[in-house]
């Protein structure tokens, strides 16, 4: 097992080690005597990222813009473990979520808002974060990565989880994973690749930094 | 080309003012914010955008609801009219329902065919209703089951509406005529109405119907009113009062 981001550990749960971060339970999930719950690396890509990958270098108090936060299940550990995260989501149903998962976690903002449109957010977001991390079902899953530059620090980071099949579902996912990174490579220089699923074709994670 | 730049959520009711005609590159709102004077500290800035945007999003949560509930409703509405309809078509079948060994009449295999097709599409609308339910008034689903959250949000009409009644009157919803009967000092007061159908009242005897309603219904208008107000399932609440209808059940 690698090395873990401060705030996250390997804990018992149910006789195996499980990664588990401290704060409010938001989904069912277990706890345990000392607060510590499971992160539940099946909902959340970004656990099952520390998961396979380690550490990608995140650190507390650094500023994170989460785009696709859905209900909240990521954008919840991450503010666990001290990062300030502006979630922005476009579904207005996970409203109700959201709501939840951040009345526990100050550090949490949550936005209901377009991630295509950034300027739609660019009024409450701050600029210089260290990391974007976009996790949407979007066939411009690369112009929105592009266009979400400005919210990073020239050294800022990105993770960019591309789900090959929301892209384009008739060509093969190797086709599809190059022409999104080749369209990335002007803003971004890509520093790791991650497989996500197990049959390492549909859903990889894109680690990358600011050009 | 940045021409004024954005303007903070600070400065508006929303999510700030910017376009890309106009200029859409981020600041450092929480250094500007206090440099302007608008917080006194960065962390009392970021105190204040978490009680902002929590706010935006209880407005969203609101809105949503409001769409969806009118949407349920007028489901619950087909829905009865279907039912209503594969009753009445069902029974003219019966009338030309040939005597034993007899062959049936053209009608009649129509009429059945037609009986069936429509049953088949309550189907499809009890699962609407139930996918509905979920995202309108998890609470009271929780409790009462998605078709008899449905019932009460159609007779209330309307989550908002249901949400501001009484308990009493969620207790006899669906049972005015016979309210009014009772008013006009014929009958007694019912005991219930469309909540008849939860398993709580209809399986306590016939002595303990009218608590169990009573409070059930005392439970049932609370969730209507998390449901409302806030949007998202209580686990506290629903064990609470799945624990207390199996008290009073006893």
């Amino acid at each position: 097992m690698s090395d873990l981001p401060v705030g996250v550990q390997w804990r018992p749960f149910g006789g195996r080690q499980r990664l588990a971060t401290r704060g409010d339970p938001v989904y069912g999930e277990p706890v345990d005597a000392e607060g510590w719950r499971v992160w539940d690396t099946n909902r959340s890509k970004v656990g099952a990222l520390l998961e396979k990958h380690g550490d990608p270098g995140f650190e507390p108090n650094s500023g994170v813009l989460y785009l696709g936060a859905a209900t909240g299940t990521s954008v919840s550990h991450l503010a666990d473990m001290g990062l300030l995260v502006y979630a922005v989501e476009l579904a207005a149903y996970a409203a109700g979520a959201l709501l939840e998962v951040s009345e526990s976690r100050p550090r949490l903002f949550p936005i209901i808002a377009d991630a295509r449109q950034p300027a739609g957010y660019a009024g409450t977001v701050e600029a210089d974060l260290s990391w974007l991390i976009q996790d949407v079902a979007s066939a411009d899953q690369a112009q929105i990565a592009t266009a979400n530059r400005r919210f990073l620090a020239d050294d800022g980071m990105s993770i960019i989880f591309i789900k090959a099949r929301s892209i384009d579902a008739t060509a093969s996912p190797a086709t599809v994973f190059a022409d999104v990174e080749a369209r990335l490579e002007d803003t971004y220089e890509i520093t790791a690749r991650v497989a996500m699923d197990r049959t390492h074709e549909d859903h990889r994670a894109v680690i990358a930094k600011v050009r | 080309m940045d021409g004024e730049g954005p303007v903070p959520w600070y400065a508006t009711d929303g999510y700030g003012d910017s376009t890309e005609q106009r200029g859409a590159m981020p600041q450092r709102w929480p250094a500007m914010a206090v440099a302007s004077g608008v917080s006194d500290s960065v962390d009392e800035y970021y105190d204040e955008l978490h009680s902002h945007l929590r706010s935006q999003l209880r407005t969203e949560v609101r809105e949503v609801s409001e769409a969806e509930d009118v949407e349920l409703l007028r489901t619950e509405r087909l829905l009865q009219a279907i039912e209503a309809a594969v009753g009445d078509v069902s029974d003219r079948c019966d009338d030309l329902a040939p005597p034993d060994g007899m062959e049936a009449p053209p009608a009649y295999t129509v009429g059945r065919a037609a009986e069936a097709a429509l049953h088949d599409h309550t189907e499809g609308l009890r699962e609407l209703i139930d996918h509905l339910t979920r995202r309108v008034s998890p609470n009271l689903r929780a409790i009462a089951g998605p078709r008899l959250s449905a019932q009460l949000i159609e007779e209330a009409g309307g989550l908002q509406r249901l949400a501001r009644k009484p308990s009493g009157t969620v207790q006899v919803l669906g049972a005015e005529s016979a309210l009014f009967a009772h008013l006009q000092g014929r009958g007694t007061s019912p005991k219930h109405g469309v909540i008849y159908t939860h398993p709580a009242v209809r399986h306590a005897s016939q002595a303990d119907r009218g608590t169990v309603a009573r409070v059930l219904a005392g439970k049932l208008s609370i969730a209507a009113r998390i449901d409302y107000y806030r949007g998202s399932p209580d686990e506290e609440f629903i064990a609470d009062v799945r624990r207390r209808l199996r008290e009073v059940r006893r």
